[in-house]
């Protein structure tokens, strides 16, 4: 018995550590409210506004993939987007050639497709001694490349197998992720997403946390340095960069999946800033600023299109700029600062009678 | 790749039929050449320090001292030439992979990880020779070093002085065989380099670490070291103990000025 409670204990001392905002009592509850609003969403909005949703919590794997390698590793990304469609086109082609039923091993392949493309990439950024602003163009260009590339295939010739790529028309008829006989769509897939995410983000948290996540905010900080103290700083770049690419690239089997429907404005540059938005106004260094961010800036996005408002893209873009001027280092830190210091504040005014109450809590 | 490759390949038998002393040499260059575009920064430059030896590495401005420096870590691949250490040829071989050998390295300008703690910058360092728990080895150094009441403090908060121990901390937290150090008191109080040279000198006394040491303070150079190289215009222009090189006229011409 206390041999499980010793090892829950040390599991979620994993989760905690000097490079993710949040570590205490006050996150962590906060965390716990969050999460059972999260959940408890769909039944008080119904399936097809949870089915709206799901796109915001289902670009938080893409919101996740950039703060990942930008936040933690330095390394700018302006190509999130172009791994993410990579998958979503991928998972369209799997299951548009062999059904509902081959959905898993379609993802699958997406997200293996996405990871390889993007080890592809970052081999011959960070072997060819591509650093800092020059790894956002060389990214950027490949996206737009993709763009170019897909836009034109509209083509009988432009197939795999039954699948059209269909250009400009887009690949519809993409089936939901099927599970053992359940088709996800609404508030069942909703809920997969919501469970996927939050697996993700506890499993990142670790991982930054972990020896490797110091050695990635150590590239992050100082690259020589980091070199210098023996740390291959290549490898992990490559690295990283791989693994921000099965990030975004499960996102994108999520997002074809959810409108069962792909086309080559997932690789426009419109949506390619999307991801630089969310990560700049949650905080590069917060992967719970990135998840929160990205439900928020979309949400408001489309609640500003669904009113008819064609102020949307110059209202976000002033988010952007309110908060990268107000709040360099994004929303989290700030509030996670100002959270902090009123924690304090009301300590130091209960006194100290009750401060050993607290010592007491803490200790326990 | 030249003609005298044949007669260097082993720079330890040829060190030692030099000097006709035993301790080898645990680092050698041989003709060691860097361009930049048309100025030559270092040229044809064999340059040999002796395993435990406590190397001061002096000259004008701009006399190639830190480019030798990046073309021993690997920082800098060398136009032609060789690097050997510990009796194997090093030259093609990447920084990390020299780090691996035993090298470590503080930088001219102090170098820290800025925005972390000064404990999560040890840990950095100490990670790669701890396995597992590292907070004994961590606050054993952080104590070491005097930085234990700033282990809390963000590194970029640090006195210019104590930004240059942390990093001499990190940089001997790898356990290295052999230790650069380029500018170690550079900007620090008259105590704090008296602090800096007693440690060197204890280190140097109790281990068999190698030290080279660059230093513009000829008084700090007095302190430390026995054995002074003068580089000049990216060549060794004078080889020998302190005393030879303070009494030096050419020496003092071109670097000492009126002293």
């Amino acid at each position: 018995m206390t041999e499980a409670v010793e090892k829950l204990r040390s599991a979620f001392s994993a989760l905690n550590g000097p490079n993710t905002y949040g570590n205490g009592r006050a996150f962590w509850t906060a965390f716990a409210v969050g999460l059972v609003a999260v959940f408890a969403y769909p039944m008080f909005v119904g399936s097809y506004s949870a089915g709206q949703a799901t796109l915001y919590l289902l670009y938080g794997f893409l919101g996740l993939s950039l703060c990942f390698i930008w936040g933690y590793c330095g390394v700018l990304s302006f190509g999130q987007v172009a791994f993410f469609g990579v998958a979503g086109y991928a998972f369209g082609v799997v299951t548009l050639n062999f059904g509902a039923e081959a959905t898993v091993p379609a993802a699958l392949a997406g997200v293996v497709i996405a990871t390889v493309v993007a080890a592809a990439l970052g081999y011959f950024m960070f072997y060819g001694g591509v650093r800092d602003v020059y790894v956002a163009i060389v990214t950027l260009a490949f996206t737009l490349v993709m763009y170019t590339f897909m836009a034109q295939t509209a083509g009988r010739e432009w197939a795999i197998g039954d699948a059209r790529l269909g250009g400009f028309n887009g690949m519809p008829g993409i089936p939901n992720i099927t599970l053992g006989g359940t088709s996800f769509s609404g508030a069942t897939f909703y809920y997969l997403v919501a469970v996927l995410l939050l697996v993700t983000y506890l499993g990142l948290r670790v991982l930054v946390n972990s020896r490797y996540g110091r050695v990635m905010v150590a590239v992050r900080e100082d690259e020589d340095r980091a070199e210098m103290l023996g740390y291959n700083v290549k490898l992990v770049k490559f690295v990283v960069f791989t693994f921000g690419g099965t990030l975004a690239g499960f996102s994108g089997v999520l997002y074809a999946s959810w409108g069962n429907f792909i086309d080559p404005s997932v690789f426009a540059l419109s949506f390619a800033a999307l991801p630089i938005v969310w990560v700049s106004v949650g905080g590069r260094e917060s992967l719970i600023g990135a998840v929160a961010a990205t439900f928020g800036v979309q949400r408001l996005d489309q609640e500003l299109a669904a009113t008819g408002s064609e102020w949307a893209l110059v209202i976000i873009g002033a988010l952007l700029l309110f908060v990268i001027m107000f709040m360099p280092k994004g929303a989290v830190p700030y509030l996670d600062r100002y959270a902090k210091a009123g924690l304090g504040w009301l300590r130091e005014k209960r006194g100290a009678g009750s401060d050993r109450e607290v010592k007491a809590v803490d200790s326990d | 790749m030249t003609a005298t490759e044949g007669d260097t390949e082993n720079p330890r038998v040829a060190a030692s039929d030099r000097t006709g002393v035993r301790s080898p040499d645990i680092l050698a260059t041989d003709g060691l050449t860097k361009k930049f575009g048309g100025i030559t920064a270092i040229n044809n430059v064999d340059f040999s320090v002796e395993e435990g030896e406590l190397r001061c590495l002096i000259g004008p401005n701009g006399a190639g001292k830190s480019t030798l420096f990046k073309l021993l870590t690997g920082q800098h691949t060398p136009t032609s030439g060789h690097v050997y250490y510990d009796g194997e040829d090093i030259t093609d071989l990447e920084p990390h992979e020299r780090i691996d050998r035993g090298m470590s390295m503080k930088f001219q300008a102090p170098s820290v990880f800025e925005s972390l703690s000064v404990r999560e910058n040890m840990r950095t360092a100490a990670q790669r020779v701890i396995d597992g728990n590292l907070d004994p080895y961590v606050d054993e150094k952080l104590n070491e070093f005097e930085l234990a009441d700033s282990a809390d403090m963000t590194a970029s908060d640090l006195s210019h002085g104590q930004t240059q121990i942390l990093e001499i901390a990190m940089a001997l937290s790898l356990d290295p065989k052999m230790l650069l150090l380029d500018e170690p008191v550079a900007g620090m109080s008259v105590e704090e380099s008296e602090e800096v040279a007693e440690m060197l000198n204890e280190l140097h006394e109790e281990t068999d670490k190698t030290f080279i040491v660059i230093e513009h303070d000829i008084d700090f150079v007095d302190m430390i070291s026995d054995q002074v190289t003068v580089l000049s215009q990216g060549e060794i222009f004078r080889q020998g103990t302190i005393e030879e090189i303070r009494n030096d006229a050419e020496v003092r011409e071109i670097y000492l000025g009126g002293e």
